[in-house]
């Protein structure tokens, strides 16, 4: 039989990079019996052996709480021949508990200080040298992700099969607790079947710090009723000698040893208050965290919309131009210019989706903009901010984590209710999150902002995602007062990922997949959104056939109209806009293209079979060059230094089809009506798989208590904004 | 200062509260207020409580038309990377410092 390694340690130290690093192209990769969590399993020659090895999952001690530290507590239960603990050099106080806890446990121990160059760049000087001494083992310093100490740890692995095992660390846990562990050891040995699974005396401690996982593996053994109930007794005896908890008990003094072990190892003996904990206390103050919150947030749309606009110009630029002529192009040489399915192709997918693509750009900036945050550990401060104005409206601490998410997708937001501790706390976050404002209505922001308020679109769309907010805290603060009053607050602790300079390739990452993820809904949802609409749109109900019908006499003008006396008091009760809202039901960016669609009008059939491929692409590039000059000038902008002050004034047809559409459903209050409806969008449901989410986590009823409540609350809001507006004298 | 101390200031407190408040409060650094926070974590008396990760549900919804990423993939559920750690189990007060020293 092979001898077992396990490779051990806190997560993020490391330990799947050594593992690779260690078995090379020798692995496999499986799920644990029962559970999700991947087991990544090998083999590595050490010391002229063939070992099996596995990379156990990331804990921080042996008592085992979460489904990883039971599979982590299962495998050493199993007693490898040797375990590989990984430690964070950047961080070796942490890793020491999992090592002490090792070696209490009686197991051979090899530990390799990864993140080496790290901490020497950090200047964290470490005695491995001392370390290895006091922890009576081989600590080899490694780089896992270069492979470096890769050979000296396989011979430290080498020595340690060859060597008899080490005795268990003993840690003085004082005179009481002494007593207790001395007779409950005594009582553990006296019956085999439970002495044989580790030493006697780490199993009565682990008992005694009350080891749910342990006690479970006892129980069936034969005498093993008899050992728990020494071990309650014995726990029992401890909390009334000395007035704390066992469990704490231990705690303490294990804690101290490990304290003093990485003094020893560093020289440090603590810092003092450093410049990271004076602008922790800014950015996480309630009032002035709050304000630093709201100009980072102004400062990132306006990044988001006014820098990013060339470029949504040029690629609007290319798809209704170049791409359109190529696609009608390809179809007259497929014999299909003329027919339905040239309608299908232009009208349809082209203006839909195409609709929808010419705002990557904006999404970019705005995943640019949030992924630099997220990685400098800001957003860490943000969601504390967030969980402060939510706690005080009685909306649950930890309600932040869900509404965060909610800024990109409600549906995971949705989903991420079950972090919350009651069903009160998930329900209530749950009917909360679909107010905050998620990525897919920015594209209605950006296209409405831009037409009727020219100039100040970032600010138009920091209003919004701010009225999302305020929203969700007067709801809130309404449900939490009246149908779902507070229990006792659970407490916990919040802690904050350290700052630090955001990583170029960890924020590129960031943006590809979001911008990915944003491109396949184009290419799946909002596809077929496009394509039903076309459909709808071609079907006529008063004359006309299959494609050749005025669009206000087809099925999609029917549905619509019938719905458009409701929006009427709102601003915007022309057909289109109702037409728009009710297919961006299926999600928000359909809004966008169904009013491509509605808006939109070909290009002349001379114009577009006018330009050759070679002066498309060069017309393609030299637009290109021209939205990235445009785009430089407008950067200064962002701080109010205008130097981009030539503007063409021109505005595609689609912008003046809808610019004029809303002034004259809203008698000349077009601005008005326009930001009402971008309210209503703001406010109503999310789509359909929000929709579908609610339904899963909280059943039909509230389900629909939230379309509806979402519905309303979404037009009296924009009737507020345009009937107060026009009392006002506003726009 | 001890873990006891910490535990019950944690337990005792109105609000949810960062290292550094808590490092405030009892007079101690950040450094040390993470340190502790750790070894209560090691000992199975704090945990992180995030409940499961969302993402890999939300495919059952149709989120994203049967091409779900997966829980660590998922490129629209941000995470803002904050851990809220939490007491396990109902927390008794310690007892006087008289009381604990007996066993120190």
């Amino acid at each position: 039989m092979k001898p077992s390694i396990a490779i051990a340690g806190n997560p993020n130290t490391g330990k799947t990079s050594l593992f690779n690093s260690l078995t090379e192209s020798r692995q496999q990769v499986g799920n644990w019996p029962g559970q999700t969590i991947e087991l990544h399993t090998g083999q590595l020659e050490a010391g002229g052996v063939t070992c099996d090895v596995v990379d156990i999952p990331g804990i921080y001690g042996l008592l085992a709480v979460s489904a990883e530290e039971r599979i982590a507590a299962a495998c050493l239960l199993d007693r490898p021949d040797v375990v590989i603990t990984v430690v964070d050099l950047t961080n070796l106080e942490q890793s020491l508990h999992v090592i002490t806890q090792i070696a209490e446990a009686g197991l051979t121990q090899v530990v390799a200080a990864n993140m080496s160059d790290v901490a020497e760049r950090r200047g964290i000087r470490v005695d491995l040298g001392r370390l290895a001494r006091a922890l009576a083992t081989d600590v080899i310093p490694t780089v896992a992700r270069r492979g470096e100490g890769r050979d000296q740890l396989l011979d430290a692995v080498g020595n340690a099969l060859a060597a008899s095992s080490a005795p268990p660390l003993v840690i003085d846990y004082g005179p009481v607790v002494e007593q207790h562990l001395a007779v409950l050891t005594a009582a553990i040995t006296s019956v085999p079947c439970v002495a044989s699974i580790a030493p006697a005396r780490w199993l009565a401690i682990q008992m005694i710090s009350s080891d749910e996982f342990l006690r479970g593996r006892i129980a069936p053994l034969p005498g093993g009723a008899e050992v728990l109930v020494a071990a309650e007794r014995a726990r029992h005896e401890i909390e009334a000698d000395i007035g704390l908890e066992a469990g704490l008990a231990l705690a303490e003094r294990r804690f101290d040893h490990v304290r003093r072990l990485s003094r020893e190892a560093t020289g440090h003996n603590g810092r003092g208050p450093v410049a990271s904990d004076r602008v922790d206390r800014v950015l996480t103050h309630p009032i002035l965290g709050f304000g630093v919150f709201l100009a980072v947030m102004w400062l990132v749309l306006k990044i988001t919309a006014d820098v990013t606009a060339p470029y949504l110009d040029w690629l609007d630029e290319v798809i209704a131009g170049p791409v359109s002529r190529w696609a009608v192009a390809g179809l007259a040489a497929l014999g299909g210019d003329g027919t339905w399915v040239e309608g299908l192709v232009v009208d349809g997918v082209l203006a839909g989706v195409g609709g929808v693509l010419v705002f990557i750009p904006v999404l970019v900036g705005l995943y640019l903009t949030l992924a630099v945050l997220e990685d400098s550990g800001y957003m860490a401060r943000a969601a504390i901010v967030m969980e402060r104005a939510m706690r005080a409206i009685g909306v649950p601490g930890k309600a932040f984590l869900p509404m965060m998410v909610g800024f990109g997708c409600t549906v995971p937001a949705i989903y991420a209710t079950r972090t919350l501790d009651t069903h009160r706390d998930r329900l209530l976050t749950g009917l909360l999150v679909p107010f905050m404002s998620c990525s897919a209505r920015l594209p209605v922001y950006v296209l409405l902002a831009s037409i009727f308020f020219a100039g100040s679109t970032g600010s138009v769309i920091f209003l919004l995602y701010l009225l999302g907010i305020v929203v969700a805290v007067a709801v809130g603060a309404l449900l939490g007062r009246t149908m779902l009053p507070e229990p006792d607050p659970m407490p916990f602790v919040m802690v904050l990922p350290a700052f630090r300079l955001p990583n170029a390739h960890t924020v590129w990452a960031l943006v590809r997949r979001r911008t990915w993820a944003f491109v396949e809904g184009a290419g799946t949802l909002i596809l077929m959104a496009s394509i039903v609409v076309w459909g709808l749109l071609a079907i006529p109900v008063a004359g006309g056939s299959f494609g050749d019908t005025d669009v206000a006499d087809s099925a999609f003008g029917a549905i619509a109209s019938a719905t458009s006396t409701l929006t009427e008091p709102l601003g915007f009760g022309e057909w289109e806009q109702t037409g728009a809202l009710m297919s961006g039901f299926v999600a928000k960016e359909v809004v966008v293209s169904t009013m491509n669609q509605l808006y939109g009008e070909r290009e002349p059939a001379d114009k577009a079979r006018g330009s050759g491929f070679l002066e498309d692409l060069g017309e393609i590039g030299s637009s290109f060059v021209g939205a990235t000059w445009a785009t430089m000038r407008a950067i200064p902008g962002v701080v109010g230094l205008d130097f981009a002050q030539v503007e063409d004034g021109t505005s595609s047809q689609v912008e003046s089809r809808i610019r004029d559409s809303f002034e004259s459903a809203s008698g000349g209050h077009g601005s008005l009506a326009a930001l009402a409806f971008m309210v209503f969008v703001l406010l109503y449901t999310p789509c359909i798989a929000a929709v579908g989410a609610l339904r899963d986590e909280f059943g039909t009823r509230w389900m629909a208590v939230s379309v509806a409540g979402q519905l309303c609350i979404a037009w009296l809001g924009a009737l507020a904004v345009f009937q107060l507006g026009r009392l006002l004298g506003l726009g | 200062m001890t873990l006891a101390i910490l535990l019950d200031e944690i337990a005792g407190a109105a609000a949810p509260l960062t290292p550094a408040e808590l490092g405030n409060r009892l007079g101690v650094s950040t450094e040390d207020i993470d340190a502790m926070l750790a070894a209560l974590r090691a000992h199975g008396l704090l945990v992180a409580d995030r409940g499961g990760e969302p993402a890999d549900v939300c495919e059952r919804a149709g989120a994203c038309l049967g091409s779900c990423p997966g829980p660590t993939n998922c490129a629209l559920a941000s995470d803002p990377g904050v851990v809220p750690l939490q007491l396990v189990g109902p927390r008794r007060r310690s007892a006087p410092v008289a009381q604990e020293s007996r066993w120190r």
